[in-house]
Formats: C-alpha cells, sequence, structure tokens
C-alpha cells in the first residue's frame, strides 16, 4: 500500500515539475518577445527612414544605440552589419542578428552614409550625385 | 482501486492536451503580438506632404506649367519609383484659380480608400495627411491641398538579399 502511495507521489512529483519547466519556458519565451529585437529592428528601420525622409542635404545625425548594443551584445556579430543603407534604391535595413534585415523604403532621393563609432550611430546625408 | 489508478492514467493524458493546446495559444499569439507591424504610415504621409509643400515653397516645381506633373518627381528629389508601386500617391489641388488645375501622382484608388476608411476600420487602407498652404507669385495667390497617401509597410529580408 505505502509503495503505490510512494509510486503516486512520485507520478504527481514528475507531472507537478514538467509543468513547471514548461511554465517557465513559456514566460521566459514571452519575456523575449515582448523585448524582442524584431520589433526593435522594425522600430529603428522606420525612424531612419523617416529621418532620412525629412533630411536635407548637409544634416548629418548621431543616434546614441548603446542601450541596444548593451542589450543584444551576443546576438550582434558585428557592429558594420547592424545598418546598411542602399541609397541608390532608398531602402534602409536594420539587423540585430546579421541573418535577416528588416528593410523600409524612404522617398527623399539622397546620398546617405553610415557609421557606427563607440555607441552612436551617425548618418551624413549628401546630395544625391544621379 | 485498479479502476481509480486508469481513470487517474486516462485524467493525466487530458490533462496533457489542455496543456499543450493552451500552450499553443499562448506562444501563436505572443508570436503574432511581437511580430505585428509598427504603423508608420500616417508619418510617412505627413513627411511626405511637408517635403511637397517645402518643395512648392521653395519653387522647386511649378505647378502651373503643364509638363509639371512629368517633372514633379525629378524636381522634388523623390526617388523614381515612389509612386509607382500602389505605395504612396500624392494629390495637389489648386483653390482659387479658373480651372482648379489637379495634379495626381500614384494610384488615385489610395485617396478613395482614405475616404472609405473614415467612416470604418479598414486598416488594410493606406493613411492619409491633408496639408493646405497659402501660396502667392505673380499669378495671384491661391490656397493648394497637398493630400498625400502611403500605406508602405517594411519587410524582412535575408542578409544575402543586402549589399
Amino acid at each position: 500500500m505505502n509503495k503505490k502511495g510512494d509510486e503516486a507521489f512520485v507520478e504527481n512529483l514528475v507531472f507537478l515539475i514538467l509543468n513547471l519547466i514548461v511554465f517557465v519556458m513559456l514566460l521566459i519565451f514571452i519575456s523575449n518577445s515582448a523585448n524582442g529585437k524584431y520589433t526593435q529592428e522594425q522600430y529603428y528601420a522606420k525612424q531612419i527612414a523617416s529621418f532620412i525622409n525629412e533630411a536635407s542635404p548637409g544634416m548629418s545625425l548621431q543616434l546614441d544605440i548603446s542601450d541596444l548594443l548593451t542589450k543584444y551584445e551576443k546576438d550582434i556579430k558585428s557592429k558594420d552589419n547592424i545598418l546598411k543603407i542602399d541609397s541608390e534604391k532608398g531602402i534602409v535595413y536594420f539587423s540585430l542578428n546579421s541573418q535577416t534585415y528588416y528593410s523600409y523604403k524612404f522617398f527623399n532621393k539622397v546620398k546617405v552614409t553610415s557609421e557606427i563609432n563607440g555607441n552612436y550611430l551617425n548618418l551624413k546625408i549628401e546630395n544625391s550625385q544621379a | 482501486m485498479k479502476n481509480k489508478r486508469g481513470i487517474e492514467k486516462i485524467m493525466t493524458i487530458w490533462w496533457f492536451f489542455i496543456w499543450v493546446i493552451i500552450i499553443t495559444g499562448v506562444v501563436i499569439n505572443v508570436a503574432i503580438f511581437a511580430n505585428r507591424d509598427l504603423d508608420y504610415r500616417k508619418a510617412d504621409a505627413t513627411i511626405m506632404g511637408n517635403k511637397i509643400a517645402s518643395c512648392i515653397y521653395l519653387d522647386k516645381v511649378d505647378l502651373f506649367k503643364e509638363n509639371a506633373k512629368e517633372n514633379f518627381v525629378k524636381d522634388c528629389n523623390f526617388f523614381e519609383d515612389t509612386f509607382k508601386n500602389g505605395d504612396r500617391a500624392v494629390k495637389i489641388t489648386i483653390v482659387g484659380t479658373t480651372n482648379n488645375p489637379e495634379i495626381i501622382i500614384g494610384s488615385s484608388d489610395m485617396f478613395k480608400q482614405c475616404e472609405i476608411k473614415k467612416n470604418s476600420n479598414a486598416n488594410q487602407y493606406p493613411e492619409c495627411a491633408i496639408k493646405r498652404i497659402f501660396f502667392t507669385n505673380k499669378e495671384g495667390n491661391y490656397f493648394i491641398d497637398i493630400i498625400t497617401a502611403s500605406n508602405l509597410k517594411g519587410g524582412r529580408v535575408l542578409s544575402t538579399g543586402v549589399k
């Protein structure tokens, strides 16, 4: 009788532990998604495109991205690959993992050069050569 | 006693299925929420309207010329394909002249959709921004209505497709 009681206790304990593991994994997933890098990539791509659309040649922008660099330190393999701007087609690409980029089109026909210097992202707007 | 144990085991399987259903539901909803599109269409239309107003003020484009429409994209420094993909459109109306000239660049359907959207919840329809500017030149004083529409959404691309 005691043996059966022990078995039931072990079964319930295993079931409870499994439930807890699944629940913790679910919480981690929700937490990661809420602070998701996909949303961040989208946000930065659209903000940068908006700035380019409003800018005139000669303007420059310095954006503090220290929070981003700290938060996604493990994901970012190379700072040079975070932002790419195609000035010929007018597309901003932003990525925090270098595997996929979020792309957004801007309409202002200007030449944009970008570089990341320390914790700052610098954008320089120049006249389009075409 | 044997039957009770059997029922307990069946209940465990049902509990497992209920867990799977709940977790799948939560995961799907969170994934949809996390990947939702940040809606920048209104901001895009507003910025586009400001740029066009600035272009008109600075005399980069002459709306009274016959070929104003053909040269508009180049004169106002837009990319050539800006209004060709059905993502963006602009309608400029000069109010106060005898013939009220109107220039539409891009799909005119977008403006109709904006009108429909005013009285409905059609999220797939574009966002519009309206701007009225006062303009004066040697031919007189006019109001110029600039309506811009944007339905531009970004997208995700693989790094291999990025230069």
